[in-house]
């Protein structure tokens, strides 16, 4: 047998997989035991919400259910834990997607034993073609609706102002959620006469708030933006209080929530902000396994978690809710 | 023949090859966006977005002069930023934050070169093993979209009152050191135009120790409030002119002119370019090239510290991922300012010059508007052409 570290570590998290979770619910043989294998872990806030929200139902169902990935990043690994997790004979499996090819060899022997596969939070990109995983359906955002959803707030909020140009700064190039919020936020204000610029920037807020005040020192008839992330919307609020403009001066819109969006949510700043709701991901997905496994249920289509506004109407609900764990 | 002796002349500065650079991107952007790019708010951009990779890039220079390498320096500076904002949001007062920020950066240089000396694995393997570390610090303290907020902890700037004297003894201070740099140059220069820069800093020097006696000297026995943030990277209100520049352009300038003295009028400077291109001929001189090492491995990682507080001054918060990707950025800075990548030659005033040009393309890439997609590319293809007028500029010296 072949020791190496990664195996090890595998092996230790998923012993105190099993012991937390039996800790928490006594495994009894009629119970059904459901497992999560996903990319992200523990390490990360965000997953914990929807490790919150698997555990929630899994408690109001009478379900076992069990998490599984590395603790902060890792697809490799999805894979092993997969097979541990069908050689545990579990009666059902919640699997992220963002590279179907690392798990289409165990997703198809999940199948061939009958065990059904939901995809959360990450989509499997082939879904609706031949090269699609044998999965039941999709429980998570659509990052293009959630472009859409912005682009729509910019236009409204422009009302009789001649809205003639927007800027979308894109954080980390090439990347496929990133991209699919830009190019949502395109879709509808180009075939309104918006010139939609793109700009690179970074996960770096002092670089990137030079940047932005480049931008707008090029394009001074551009008068909204789109930020794809908590840290582009920190640039931004630097530059608008470098440069002192008033809310509205220039219309803002971002995706993800931060402390630091929820204020400038409530002082105007920002128009709103686009979230997925991690906690259904976990939530419903337990749910839809339990029906699906004692009813034989199964959606028609994916189930959209996101996108979610949150503007002035909501925020202090959604900050509140952030605090508890279940945003 | 004249142009010959222009190309001599040129070369017999380090930084020569990169003013050069400097000036032909300059005239690019100058010709292709003349409304925009010939403003105050392009020249403010550039020189504040610069100011912090600036600081540290004088680090990594006289390190870089030494022969060594310090790829860790985006992480040094993350975590330093995080020590100090962290210690300042739980009560620490913030002066002492400062220290102790500036104290855990010059910690992991110090590591950085204990490593080197006690192993003998090249600074750049050591280096790229302490950059993982260090980033580890930061992203096992603040997990994953944690962001520490000074506003969080309170809406004003912290404030810390000072005794009149002090601020006074501290501007003079100042003033002296101007002097004594202006003053060396002074010395140093044979012609009058060549003077006639030293004497506008002592000008200067002189004018500010005036300013402060009348205005501080009177009120002697009183307290003045001094805005910490403010001092480290405030906006500097330049009258008519406008734009975005901040003190952190004057920390960035000031530590350049400190340090450019020190490389060229100091037994360690002359120690750092001995160890840098001949090991083995230094030792020989008595120098003691382990030590230097060391000594050049922790200012690295202090100015490195002291970036990342200028720059946490102002951001007002640290994410786990601050630093990242700006070793790269510095050492091609440094390397278009004229410095060796092989160690013992170069310049800081050269690197202050390159960190402005990687700023400028920067900028003026955005002014032009070029594609996103497109604009890491542009910034790539540049750099080679800014670095190609370089060496041909010492090619010309060397024939």
């Amino acid at each position: 047998m072949r020791f190496t570290l990664r195996g090890f570590i595998r092996n230790a998290s998923f012993l105190v997989a099993c012991l937390t979770a039996g800790d928490a619910y006594p495994q009894e043989a009629d119970r059904l035991h459901f497992a999560f294998v996903t990319h992200g872990g523990p390490g990360n806030p965000f997953w914990n919400v929807v490790i919150t929200g698997m555990e929630d139902a899994g408690q109001r169902y009478g379900v076992d259910v069990q998490w599984l990935s590395s603790p902060t990043f890792s697809i490799e690994d999805m894979a092993d834990f997969l097979d541990d997790a069908i050689a545990s004979g579990v009666d059902g499996l919640g699997v992220t997607c963002p590279d179907p090819d690392a798990i289409r060899e165990n997703i198809e022997r999940a199948r061939a034993s009958g065990i059904p596969v939901i995809v959360l939070n990450t989509a499997d990109p082939h879904a609706g073609t031949p090269d699609a995983l044998p999965t039941l359906f999709y429980v998570g955002a659509s990052e293009f609706l959630g472009g859409q959803a912005n682009a729509r707030a910019v236009l409204a909020a422009a009302g009789d102002i001649a809205l003639r140009r927007a800027v979308c700064p894109i954080q980390e190039i090439g990347h496929s959620g990133l991209e699919a919020r830009l190019a949502g936020f395109r879709s509808v204000l180009e075939p309104a006469g918006v010139i939609v610029d793109g700009l690179t920037i970074s996960n770096d807020v002092g670089e990137s708030t030079g940047l932005l005040a480049d931008y707008f020192l090029a394009h001074p008839d551009s008068r909204a933006i789109a930020t794809l992330g908590p840290l582009p919307a920190d640039a931004f609020y630097l530059y608008a209080d470098d440069m002192g403009l008033e809310a509205g001066a220039i219309l803002h819109v971002t995706h993800d929530t931060s402390p630091a969006i929820f204020e400038r949510i409530r002082d105007g700043m920002t128009l709103q902000a686009i979230d997925q709701q991690p906690y259904l991901q976990g939530y419903l997905t337990v749910v839809f396994l339990y029906l699906h496994r004692t009813l034989g249920l199964a959606l028609a289509s994916d189930a959209l978690t996101g996108p979610f506004v949150i503007d002035a109407a909501n925020v202090d609900l959604v900050a509140g809710l952030v605090t508890e764990g279940y945003r | 023949m004249r142009s010959q002796r222009l190309a001599r002349a040129l070369g017999r500065h380090p930084e020569a090859g990169a003013a050069v650079g400097f000036a032909a991107v300059f005239a690019i952007f100058a010709i292709a966006v003349p409304n925009t790019f010939l403003t105050a708010n392009a020249f403010s951009s550039i020189l504040t977005s610069q100011a912090v990779p600036g600081i540290a890039a004088i680090g990594i220079t006289l390190l870089m002069i030494s022969g060594e390498f310090d790829l860790s320096v985006g992480s040094i500076m993350g975590v330093a930023s995080l020590v100090f904002l962290a210690s300042a949001v739980s009560g620490v007062p913030v002066l002492l934050a400062i220290a102790i920020g500036l104290g855990a950066g010059a910690l992991m240089g110090f590591v950085n070169g204990q490593l080197l000396i006690r192993t003998g694995i090249p600074s750049f393997i050591i280096t790229l093993g302490t950059l993982l570390v260090y980033r580890a610090i930061c992203l096992t303290s603040i997990s994953g979209g944690r962001i520490v907020r000074w506003a969080d902890y309170s809406r004003e700037n912290p404030l810390v009152t000072l005794p009149v004297p002090l601020v006074l003894l501290t501007a003079l201070g100042l003033a002296a050191l101007l002097a004594w740099i202006c003053g060396a140059a002074w010395r140093e220069a044979t012609t009058i135009r060549r003077r006639l820069l030293p004497a506008l800093g002592l000008a200067t020097g002189g004018g500010f120790a005036i300013l402060a006696l009348v205005t501080l000297g009177p009120r002697l026995l009183g307290v003045v409030d001094v805005d910490v943030f403010h001092l480290l990277n405030g906006r500097l209100h330049l009258g008519d002119l406008g734009g975005n520049f901040r003190i952190s352009i004057l920390w960035w300038l000031g530590l350049a002119g400190v340090f450019s003295v020190v490389l060229t009028r100091t037994r360690f400077g002359s120690a750092l370019a001995a160890t840098g291109g001949n090991a083995a001929a230094a030792r020989a001189q008595g120098i003691d090239i382990d030590r230097i090492r060391v000594v050049a491995f922790t200012l690295s990682g202090l100015l490195a510290a002291l970036a990342g507080i200028v720059q946490t001054a102002r951001l007002k918060s640290v994410d786990p991922l601050r630093g990242e990707g700006l070793e790269l950025e510095v050492i091609a800075a440094v390397v278009i300012g004229g410095t060796l990548l092989k160690g013992g030659y170069g310049s800081v005033i050269g690197s202050v010059i390159g960190t402005s040009l990687t700023g400028m393309l920067r900028t003026g890439l955005v002014l032009v508007g070029v594609p996103s997609n497109a604009f890491r590319g542009a910034i790539g293809a540049l750099v080679i052409v800014a670095v190609v007028i370089n060496s041909l500029v010492r090619r010309e010296q060397d024939t």
